[in-house]
């Protein structure tokens, strides 16, 4: 079995400076900010191990590739990946300004996907600078497979892949997945990839990424046209000296 | 002239009437998501642009299509692949350029519109927040970057866009945990105090994940909500978390870290340990 999990690296939004917002454009480089992959995609990358350790226990095998489209790739993340569990680490380099072209990126990926011939692809729900969400089912119509939206949940059971959605009316709905699907993971039960051992990392010296070349040029074309701007959202905080000020404000709102 | 089609998902008045017996529904009745949809294109309808109704159904219902209006068209849903086809079709032939496409956001209609867009080979705008008129020209707005950064696009460039829900406006009080609760069984107190004193308890994402309660969640990947009075306890303020309650008339938070952010975005602040403040709240309201 093949699991492909997509998945990106993004700056730590909560480090950027104010200075930066204020001067964002499209072509704005936020890597002075620390680097984190993408919360979703964390979840993501863990669900794939997970059911890849439910295939294991089960007798069989599950080939899982960690693949993303971006300008590069740190060790840092990538031996993070090969220590977690991952068999296959891949980067399909990004040559343009591609942070606002969802269609190439998707475009990208599903081309390198169509070479895997997976059985399952997760993603996280959204990702990159313009949060879109949108890049798992432009994968899953460019390569005609049934897509699967708000997964907070995906394993291994009974011989067949399953993902648990939330329906907007409460409750769960369990589906079963007995063909090649793209699932886009959302907020889980899962708080991130685990955690790995120094061993675990210090084995992974001598892994490389496999690195293939962008297929769609990416260039900033429409999204020149776009604006962009910071507004800080502040309030005139009063700090309250006293809890008994503080059960006066909340108390005055419940007898309204 | 600029045509608007809104695309109505949700369930008809018949599934309607034998599930409101069961289910509490959550905002997908249809006259809602239609308002809804209408506020959001005010400036365009405004400046002249006519409107269509599609409606995505589940049944076949006579009376349901015997009623329609001029302007509006009925989509039979046999699945959602069959009938995104038929509307995929259907707003093909009637695209001519100037034509908009808007949906609420919801689990499906985000998948529908997503594939709508790749096929018309254009970028979905998911999640939009409104549309502003600056210098005689129209733009998109949404928010970008973990909600630091508003991004406007050219409605030119925006044809298949799916709108932000409008935030629950129907709660008077809000009770929000961070991770300053330290644990779940906080949680579960907060709730019990929030059903004393008629209020919703909800969590901050990093604290869901971490005591459990995904469906808890409020802002950007959550819920958005519009409370006259929010209290926040326990939550250092991100920008993704704030995107969920900075629409709410008054913010009142409490931490116990003199340097939160939150402090630079609440109306009044509490240096102060959560889960001090919620015994208090309990001794008070027991």
């Amino acid at each position: 079995m093949k699991i492909v999990v997509c998945f990106k690296v993004v700056p730590d939004f909560e480090q950027v400076l104010k200075s930066d917002w204020e001067n964002f454009s499209s072509e704005s480089d936020l890597n002075c900010a620390k680097r984190i992959i993408n919360c979703f995609d964390e979840t993501a990358l863990e669900l794939a191990l997970r059911i890849k350790d439910d295939v294991e226990k089960d007798g069989g095998f599950a080939e899982c590739t960690a693949l993303t489209f971006a300008g590069e790739l740190k060790n840092v993340f990538s031996s993070a990946l090969f220590a977690a569990g991952f068999d296959r680490v891949e980067l399909i380099k990004d040559e343009g300004t591609c942070a606002f072209n969802s269609l190439s990126a998707a475009k990208n990926l599903a081309g390198r996907i169509k070479e895997i011939s997976p059985d399952l692809v997760l993603t996280g729900k959204q990702a990159g600078y313009a949060d879109g969400g949108v890049v798992p089912f432009y994968i899953a119509e460019r390569l005609k497979l049934r897509a699967i939206g708000e997964a907070f949940d995906a394993g291994f059971a009974e011989g067949v892949f399953f993902a648990d959605i939330r329906e907007p009316t409460g409750g769960i709905r369990r589906c079963r997945i007995d063909e090649p699907a793209v699932v886009s993971v959302g907020t889980g039960q899962i708080a991130g990839l685990r955690i790995t051992t120094l061993k675990k990392r210090l084995a992974t010296v001598g892994k490389n990424i496999d690195i293939f070349s962008g297929a769609t040029a990416c260039k900033t074309n429409s999204f020149s046209e776009i604006k962009f701007e910071y507004k800080e959202n502040r309030r005139e905080c009063k700090m309250l000296s006293e809890i008994s000020e503080f059960t006066e404000i909340l108390k005055g709102s419940i007898k309204r | 002239m600029r045509r608007i089609v809104f695309v109505l998902s949700g369930v008809s008045r018949k599934e309607r009437r034998i599930e409101e017996k069961t289910f509490k529904f959550a905002g997908l009745k249809r006259e809602e998501i239609a308002d809804s949809l209408r506020a959001f294109a005010a400036p365009l309808i405004k400046n002249g642009a006519k409107t269509e109704v599609y409606y995505l159904d589940g049944v076949d219902d006579e009376t349901e299509r015997s009623s329609l209006k001029e302007g509006e068209f009925f989509v039979l849903r046999r699945g959602e692949d069959a009938a995104f086809e038929e509307l995929s079709e259907d707003l093909r032939r009637k695209d001519d350029g100037q034509t908009v496409f808007l949906t609420e956001s919801a689990p499906c209609a985000n998948r529908v519109f997503a594939r709508l867009a790749y096929r018309f080979g254009v970028e979905c705008v998911m999640n939009a927040d409104g549309v502003i008129e600056e210098n005689g020209e129209f733009y998109v707005v949404k928010k970008i970057c973990g909600s630091n950064i508003d991004m406007k696009i050219p409605l030119g460039f925006a044809k298949v866009i799916t709108v932000a829900p409008q935030p629950d406006k129907n709660v008077g009080i809000a009770l929000v945990g961070g991770l300053g609760l330290k644990n779940g069984r906080n949680f579960e107190r907060l709730k019990v105090l929030a059903g004393k004193i008629g209020a919703n308890a909800w969590l901050t994402r990093a604290a869901a994940l971490e005591f459990g309660g995904a469906e808890y969640i409020v802002g950007q990947s959550g819920r958005v909500i519009a409370p006259d009075i929010c209290v926040i306890l326990g939550a250092s303020g991100a920008s993704a978390f704030m995107y969920g309650v900075e629409r709410s008339k008054k913010l009142v938070a409490v931490n116990n870290d003199s340097d939160a952010p939150i402090f630079k975005k609440a109306d009044f602040g509490l240096l102060a340990d959560a889960e001090v403040i919620l015994t208090e709240l309990e001794a008070l309201w027991k």
